[in-house]
């Protein structure tokens, strides 16, 4: 089983507490991120809407490269995923 | 031995734009701890029938949610929270949870964009209101400055109130099942097209539910017909414009918090302070003394004062100023905090 980590902001603690890096499985993208909100389910509603797209001012990165629109592709063994909040705000 | 009043005023809960804060009145000092939920908006604040605390918080970033706790302190979110169905035929998505409230043992939750949403197990899992997220003709709402939010529940029995802005009062004879409108009196906020009224705020008679009072982007307004018919009391307002409006449900008397207009939000000539009503509404005066004489140029939000029914009084601004009395109305202090723009302040 592939095994990548995901990274989290620590202004998801709310839904998280003080995790801040999840090791999930599966052998895509979004099987990582199905994986993701099986061990944390409150994170679905904050890095998602309704419709299952990302939020508009969150960020995702998969090693290193943006992916907004959570196009699935495959996963590698030690991938890493990262999802931060864009710069905006007050 | 000096007697000792406990207000229920005294432990006050503080929404703001950057985490809840909490204030609490013990041996005749105030204290403040917090934030929690450093960073997040903190949108609603309240206490489910069973005694467990409510939390609605949101963030520019991140989705909004409902958090549980037993001691104000260590929140836990829950699962299955207010949520639209993804395949919802308008797309409509939750932005922010912006009141709750209890009815028997079923608490309410309004949000952003304008729906209603309720919970039978103490605010742990929620289900929408399909006659008010499903309403015919809803495409055609349009949001306030606010947003289209729905913000505020009144409820007796099978009857319900719910006010949504820029779109106006709607009352249930049957738990929720079918709503009508219940604006009929009040000047709308829009005209053109179907009409649209802005109702900011709402406080029922607890003993006589048909008597409502409204603070209206038109102005200030009573029915006692359930909303069936509205007649404007602005007799001694400084300006008819503001959102908060309260009662003391035991004496009857009436808070607003007026500001000087729409396209002025701030508070007459910078003199920031409470009016209230002793007679129902027929007229209106300053609320006693403590008030800043000048300099104050923050209003207060529709969710930012609380009313304990045994003389207390809490009303925060935008500016992140706290005033309070504890007895009715008469005296006033701005407590030493000076906190974030207030969304909502509760009693825990």
């Amino acid at each position: 089983m592939i095994t990548a980590a995901v990274r989290l902001p620590r202004l998801l603690e709310p839904a998280v507490g003080d995790v801040r890096r999840v090791n999930v499985e599966g052998g895509t993208f979004r099987q990582a991120l199905d994986d993701l909100f099986r061990q944390h389910p409150a994170l679905r509603v904050h890095l998602l809407d309704e419709q299952g797209f990302l939020r508009p001012h969150v960020l995702c990165f998969h090693n290193g490269e943006p992916n907004r629109d959570l196009i699935d592709s495959a996963l590698g063994d030690g991938d890493e995923i990262v999802f931060l909040q864009a710069v905006s705000g007050g | 031995m000096e007697q000792v009043n406990h207000l229920a005023i005294d432990h006050l809960g503080i929404g703001t734009e950057k985490g809840a804060y909490r204030l609490d009145h013990t041996g005749g000092q105030w204290s403040v701890s917090g934030p929690l939920f450093p960073g997040w908006k903190v949108s609603a604040l309240s206490t489910a029938p069973d005694g467990t605390y409510l939390a609605a918080i949101g963030s520019n970033w991140f989705g909004a949610s409902v958090h549980r706790s037993n001691d104000f302190e260590n929140w836990t979110q829950v699962e299955i929270g207010p949520k639209y169905d993804g395949d919802n035929p308008l797309g409509l998505k939750l932005n922010q949870i912006w009141t709750f409230h209890n009815a028997g043992d079923r608490v309410y939750a309004g949000v952003d964009q304008a729906g209603l949403f309720y919970s039978d197990d103490q605010g742990l899992t929620w289900e929408g209101v399909p006659a008010i997220n499903e309403w015919p003709g809803r495409e055609h709402w349009s949001p306030g400055f606010g947003g289209l939010t729905a913000h505020r529940i009144l409820s007796q029995g099978d009857r319900l109130w719910v006010g949504i802005s820029a779109v106006g009062v709607f009352r249930s004879e049957d738990c929720g099942e079918s709503f009508v409108r219940a604006d009929q009196g009040v000047i709308p906020a829009s005209e053109e097209g179907e009409p649209a009224w802005c109702v900011h705020s709402l406080v029922a008679d607890r003993d006589d539910p048909n008597r409502i009072w409204r603070q209206d982007h038109r102005g200030v307004y009573r029915t006692t017909d359930g909303g069936d018919k509205w007649e404007q009391i602005e007799n001694g307002l400084p300006a008819s414009f503001g959102f908060a409006i309260g009662r003391n449900q035991e004496t009857g008397t009436l808070f607003v918090a007026p500001i000087t207009a729409d396209e002025n939000r701030v508070p007459v000539n910078g003199h920031f302070s409470v009016f209230r009503s002793q007679d129902d509404g027929d007229s209106w005066e300053e609320a006693g003394v403590g008030w800043p004489q000048e300099g104050h140029f923050n209003g207060a939000l529709r969710n930012a004062m609380v009313v304990d029914n045994q003389g207390g009084v809490a009303i925060g601004t935008t500016g992140g100023s706290v005033f309070v009395t504890s007895d009715n109305g008469d005296h006033w202090e701005q407590l030493p905090v000076s906190l974030p723009r207030i969304l909502c302040v509760a009693t825990i």
